[in-house]
């Protein structure tokens, strides 16, 4: 039935939190009215949290009614700022201008069109008629300022500002999602309107899966799984980490614990300068979050509903514990990547043919059927800002490429020019007829200077993948790591940055 | 004077039609836009039926009407979208609009159904009641996206038929008018549908991948 065995359709109650559970058993004891406030009314959440130290957006201006719409002053606003309603829903009536037009009282939207002044005061009367209010009562019109994108957010996101929504439960936060603006959500992180949502690891704050709305479907919004970014350039999005996480799980669950909500969305932006700002408390958060993550939330909420009030700290840590750790293993299914860090150890061996000519210096057979393999365990650098793998001379001739020793002298020699190394590597490449496993020459412009490298193949075994390398083998005596693997020998990796020795 | 023949089985009906809307809502998943727009379209539905006597004729004119008004709504949002119009501006040319085209598709009605619709009141008066329904329209379109708008003009549209369809069904309401303690077993779905926190059909569809998974 419905595509599910029946087991499965009894797990869903145990499992997803619906929207009637959300309603009746979860929102109804939990956010009571007097509280319910701090989450419907934005200035009142401003204040709240103001009050505790929690940085939110500055704001500019407050528009009452409509007769303090004909005295705001238009040439005192910034270049770009946002207009709110107070008690908006689902980011309905919000307007984020990017910039002014030269010599004009027009400001310019994320979807390139721009309004004027008088475009401006209609949508703030909307506002003031109540037109975007979650009650539809009259409401309040706030101007905001524009929050910077954060760099590492910054290419995935269409002209907008990404923000991270998460989902707190007996102050302890239990599930998170990065929403992305689309140039289809106009700018917007709105995932009905377009937007990528994409799901992160409690415990890393790493991406995990990304998922953008389907077609119409008369069920409800539904979702596909996406890799990339929908905009170009075509970007993953597994794998980003979300900059300043422990601070954002802090914020959350201070926002908790200082608005009384037992279940509450918080909605954070990061800013360039000002990093984790709190755009807004949702005391009624969406549901979709749980197909970012591909977890059902009240199973998580299950997880931590009895435990008693805790720290901050200890809230996020239990977090932590119970909601994160298996990133990697759910990145690498995805991708069918290992991931590695920034400095792995490796296992180096040479390849056949260095092994037949190290076999040919035994005198007798039976010595020959003898030869140890060489191998050198050791640290190698992940360098992507490489394109190619490199090898300290001194190691691979521990390997057995005695060859090597032929062309020692290029190894302590440098080149003013690349002409002038082109034209000295010429007769070591007129000699290559001569070299077994040496298969050519190159110049390399590097941070010693420009160089002629011998190239090379060696095993090396990372991680669980083994496979054959080609090396420049240069002189990196002044190095840290006698090996780097560059680029063009990574694809069947993904890089954390914040990790070394994973591999073991 | 306008004389509804059968006032008790609309008046019993109506918790009946108001359990069903919750019961799709709670239990399947799909959203009407308020419990009025739904038991509205049912009763000018009833109303319909109610001269025409053909249930076939009934579906014709009423979906027409409904038809109207919701074309009406939505081409007159669009033709204003860009203009500088007060919110309840707009709500009130959003009105006109589904009204006027709602009046000039009578006399084609008239002319298709054989029926001289203006000169039939109860008709008339089950137009007038669709036509309410625009206001909860105006605001869908503004409160909602697209998509959801359209999921709830689906819903309720499939409703209001339902509905419409159980109060001029008259098996069922003879008997509901003899055997009116049937109302005690809607009060039991009423609490069981109140109570209800199990997870609903649909969201058992939408987040099939992650009960797979």
């Amino acid at each position: 039935m419905f595509g599910l065995p029946f087991h499965h359709i009894f797990d869903s109650n145990t499992k997803i939190l619906g929207l009637n559970h959300r309603n009746r058993l979860i929102m109804r004891k939990l956010n009571p009215r007097k509280y319910k406030k701090y989450a419907d009314d934005k200035l009142l959440s401003k204040k709240l949290l103001a009050k505790y130290r929690i940085k939110t957006p500055e704001l500019f201006k407050i528009i009452r009614t409509k007769e303090q719409i004909e005295y705001i002053n238009w040439s005192s606003l910034p270049k770009s700022f946002v207009i709110k309603p107070n008690r908006g829903t689902h980011g309905a009536g919000i307007i984020v201008f990017y910039g002014q037009k030269k010599g004009k009282l027009e400001w310019i939207m994320p979807n390139m069109e721009s309004m004027s002044v008088n475009d401006i005061k209609q949508h703030l009367a909307d506002i003031i008629d109540g037109k975007f209010s979650i009650d539809g009562k009259a409401d309040v019109a706030f101007f905001e300022e524009r929050i910077v994108n954060h760099k590492t957010l910054k290419p995935f996101s269409y002209r907008g500002i990404p923000d991270i929504r998460v989902i707190a439960y007996n102050s302890i936060p239990i599930m998170a999602e990065l929403r992305l603006p689309t140039k289809e959500s106009k700018g917007t992180a709105n995932l009905h309107a377009g937007g990528i949502g994409v799901g992160i690891d409690i415990a890393s704050g790493v991406t995990t899966t990304a998922i953008h709305r389907k077609g119409f479907d008369m069920i409800g919004d539904q979702y596909n799984e996406i890799e990339e970014t929908l905009d170009s350039p075509k970007i993953p999005l597994q794998g980003i980490k979300i900059p300043f996480w422990d601070k954002i799980l802090e914020l959350t669950a201070k926002c908790q614990q200082h608005s009384k909500l037992g279940f509450l969305g918080v909605d954070i932006a990061i800013d360039a300068e000002k990093g984790p700002l709190i755009l807004e408390l949702n005391a009624r958060p969406g549901l979709a979050i749980q197909l970012a993550n591909q977890e059902g939330l009240l199973e998580r909420i299950n997880q931590v509903r009895r435990l008693k009030k805790k720290s901050v700290a200890k809230a996020i840590m239990i977090a932590k514990n119970l909601f994160g750790g298996e990133i990697e293993e759910q990145v690498e299914s995805i991708t069918g990547k290992e991931i590695i860090g920034l400095v792995e150890t490796v296992t180096i061996t040479p390849v056949d043919e260095v092994i037949e000519a190290l076999a040919a210096l035994k005198s007798s057979t039976k010595r020959k059927k003898q030869v140890k393999i060489p191998t050198e365990v050791i640290k190698a650098k992940i360098d992507t800002g490489a394109r190619k793998s490199s090898i300290d001379y001194r190691l691979a001739i521990q390997l057995g490429y005695k060859e090597l020793e032929k062309v020692q002298e290029l190894f302590d020699k440098t080149y003013k020019t690349s002409a002038a190394a082109h034209e000295a590597m010429e007769p070591y490449k007129a000699r290559l007829s001569e070299f077994d496993y040496i298969s050519s020459f190159i110049v390399v412009r590097s941070g010693n200077g420009i160089t002629i490298r011998p190239i090379i193949r060696a095993n090396i075994a990372l991680g669980g993948i083994k496979k054959t390398y080609i090396l420049t083998v240069s002189n990196r005596s002044a190095m840290i790591y006698p090996v780097i693997l560059g680029r063009k020998d990574l694809k069947e990796f993904l890089i954390d940055p914040s990790k070394t020795f994973t591999m073991r | 004077m306008v004389i509804i023949q059968d006032i008790a089985p609309i008046i019993l009906n109506l918790p009946v039609i108001v359990t069903i809307i919750a019961a799709t809502r709670y239990i399947i998943g799909f959203k009407t836009w308020r419990n009025y727009t739904a038991v509205t379209l049912a009763l000018a539905f009833y109303l319909i039926y109610e001269t025409t006597r053909s249930f076939w004729v009934t579906l014709f004119v009423w979906a027409s009407f409904v038809i109207a008004v919701i074309g009406g709504a939505i081409l007159t949002r669009y033709a204003i979208r860009k203009r500088n119009i007060n919110y309840y501006g707009r709500i009130a040319f959003i009105y006109l609009g589904g009204t006027v085209l709602l009046f000039a598709l009578v006399p084609v009605l008239s002319w298709v159904t054989g029926i001289p619709l203006f000169s039939k009141t109860m008709i008339m008066i089950g137009a007038f009641l669709i036509g309410t329904t625009i206001d909860d329209l105006a605001t869908l379109q503004f409160k909602k996206d697209s998509q959801e708008f359209l999921r709830r003009i689906v819903t309720t549209f499939v409703l209001g038929l339902v509905c419409g369809s159980i109060l001029v069904w008259e098996w069922w309401n003879n008997v509901l008018v003899n055997h009116q303690e049937i109302l005690i077993a809607v009060l039991l779905a009423n609490i069981l549908i109140a109570t209800w926190s199990n997870i609903r059909i649909t969201e058992i569809l939408r987040f099939k991948s992650i009960l797979k998974n």
